[in-house]
């Protein structure tokens, strides 16, 4: 089966919710010999960025998007090579992720979580309703440059705030990037310079890319 | 012409004095008053008196009852989530699974349990207050949003999506508890009953999973409410069910502050009421003036086509929202259609 192929079904299996269809497919495909690291690189990757696009266009809802998170998982699962196999790629880089303080809006994060996990990012996933004192020492813990701040509701979002001035205060803002979302950015996106975030994305998918930018500012700014 | 005689005459199609506004002011009692939030939501008698001062400060059209979904999360055995400054919000469900939900006794909604009778009691109070003077609305959830509020979205999610019939399970036994308590607030005499359905979203569900999983219990719950209905789009964008919602038995719905006033009406014909679409996140930031534009803009686009209640589009108002900026929104449609 061509890539393009095997691109179209999967895009097909997310949009309706078909993940028993999708597994076959990925069956299908390792059986043929296509190499499982080549299968995320060449069908799952261009898959979400189509799915991506959709959902930015408001053409996809967030049960489509969850089946295209839980698929992803599953390559994922399948594709990845476990450490006793060796040959583990080094992840991208660390994100540490949760909702800020007083929100308790997981789905977002979750779906955030996985679309990066399949992207090739570490995520630590701190949950619901963090404190920026949390977020800063488990980001400085962990060696992460990145630390992603979700919010679903305005009066919560304005808790982000408080991360923003404890990176500044602790002199963290070179080194440490604040990646903010949720749907009140979506919805307010003056909101992103309120907060103080260094940057967001529409919606999971594209946090990869968000990602990959905030890491090259570090670079840029602190040195590899 | 009092409240309630403007939006009967607007829903009958008779001629106002002016177009009749609403603003979801629940939690914004607790700026005005600066009674703890907490108090709000757990004495019926603080959520009617901040009713009360509202409705005397701003003249807004309509009165409601605790807007409180997590009240009933709380009484299945979730936790609540307070603030100072918003309204409260669900912790924690009560499980984390569609077995677990299965499997939980699901309390009477006549039941004395944490703060689920705040509701109906502050309903009964504020239709004895003011009643006669101001229609008086009941917030209920739709079924297809309901089970998220005992098991939490992801899970209520996955189990539409993985195992429908489940799903079925669940939407049907929600549609019994939630006739039952749409029967507490009737009684309690509420005017009509808004029905926020997160499922209805196009940001939530494609149109196409509505249909097969979430119409049918919710037609079948329609009937059994007891009182007219507006479907609330539950923070998201409702226009493509619009078509159908033309052919359910409700009162009106009311959009999203995305979708469009003009598309809706075409969409929802000429006889059902559209209530909406002011940006609800948009009125911390607004001036008096801004809000004035706005509304006249809503106005123009829907004030005439048929039955409308302008209104802001989301939940609770931001608390950071002016008294100035209310004001003017009322001011705003007592001035529609008269020259100043």
């Amino acid at each position: 089966m061509e890539p393009r192929e095997a691109i179209t079904i999967l895009i097909e299996c997310m949009l309706d919710a078909d993940r028993d269809r999708a597994s076959r497919l990925l069956g299908e495909l390792l059986e043929s010999g296509t190499p499982a690291q080549e299968l995320l690189r060449q069908v799952l990757d261009p898959a979400l960025n189509e799915v991506g696009r959709l959902w930015e266009n408001r053409e996809l809802s967030m049960a489509q998007a969850y089946v295209g998170a839980r698929i992803a998982e599953d390559f994922l699962m399948r594709c990845l090579p476990s450490e006793a196999e060796g040959a583990v790629r080094p992840p991208k880089g660390v994100v540490v992720i949760g909702n800020i303080e007083d929100d308790f809006h997981a789905l977002g994060r979750r779906m955030v979580g996985s679309f990066l996990r399949a992207s090739g990012w570490e995520v630590v996933d701190l949950g619901n309703d963090v404190t920026a004192e949390v977020f800063v020492e488990e980001a400085l813990a962990r060696g992460a440059h990145i630390v992603g701040a979700s919010a679903m509701m305005h009066d919560a979002a304005m808790n982000i705030r408080k991360l923003r001035e404890l990176i500044d205060r602790r002199g963290l803002a070179g080194r440490l990037k604040l990646a903010v979302g949720g749907a009140v950015f979506n919805w307010r996106p003056a909101l992103v310079e309120e907060v103080g975030g260094d940057g967001t994305a529409a919606n999971a998918t594209q946090v990869d890319a968000l990602c990959d930018r905030l890491l090259s500012e570090v670079r840029t700014e602190v040195g590899p | 012409m009092n409240s309630l005689q403007r939006v009967m005459g607007v829903v009958t199609g008779q001629p106002v004095d002016r177009p009749p506004v609403f603003a979801v002011l629940g939690a914004y009692a607790a700026r005005s008053s600066g009674v703890p939030m907490r108090t709000l939501y757990e004495d019926a008698a603080t959520h009617v008196r901040g009713q009360l001062a509202l409705r005397a400060e701003f003249g807004f059209d309509l009165v409601i009852a605790p807007f409180d979904f997590p009240a009933i999360g709380e009484a299945f055995g979730g936790q609540t989530a307070w603030f100072d400054h918003q309204a409260p919000n669900l912790r924690r469900p009560a499980v984390d699974s569609a077995a677990g939900a299965q499997e939980l006794k699901w309390p009477s909604p006549e039941a004395e349990v944490g703060r689920l009778q705040v509701c109906p009691r502050a309903a009964e109070a504020l239709t004895v207050a003011c009643g006669s003077e101001t229609p008086v609305f009941g917030i209920l959830p739709g079924p297809g949003g309901f089970p998220a509020l005992i098991m939490g979205m992801e899970a209520w999610i996955n189990t539409l999506l993985f195992d429908p019939g489940c799903a079925r399970e669940l939407l049907a036994r929600s549609v019994e508890w939630l006739a039952g308590w749409a029967y507490r607030l009737v009684t309690a005499g509420v005017t009509a009953l808004i029905l926020p359905e997160a499922a209805a979203c196009s940001d939530v569900l494609p149109r196409a999973l509505f249909l097969d999983m979430i119409e049918a219990p919710l037609l079948s719950l329609l009937p059994r409410l007891g009182a007219p209905v507006v479907v609330h789009h539950a923070g998201g964008q409702i226009t493509h069910l619009l078509d159908r919602m033309a052919t359910w038995p409700i009162l009106g719905v009311a959009v999203g502050s995305r979708d469009d006033l003009a598309g809706a009406r075409g969409l929802l014909g000429p006889g059902k009421l559209l209530v909406g679409n002011l940006d609800n996140l948009a009125f911390p930031g607004w001036s008096p003036e801004q809000v004035a534009v706005e509304a006249h803009d809503r106005l123009e686009q829907a004030f005439g086509a048929g039955p409308f209640i302008l209104s802001n589009s989301g939940a609770d108002l931001p608390l950071g929202t002016s008294p100035e900026t209310l004001h003017a929104l009322v001011a705003a449609c007592k001035g529609f259609g008269h020259p100043s």
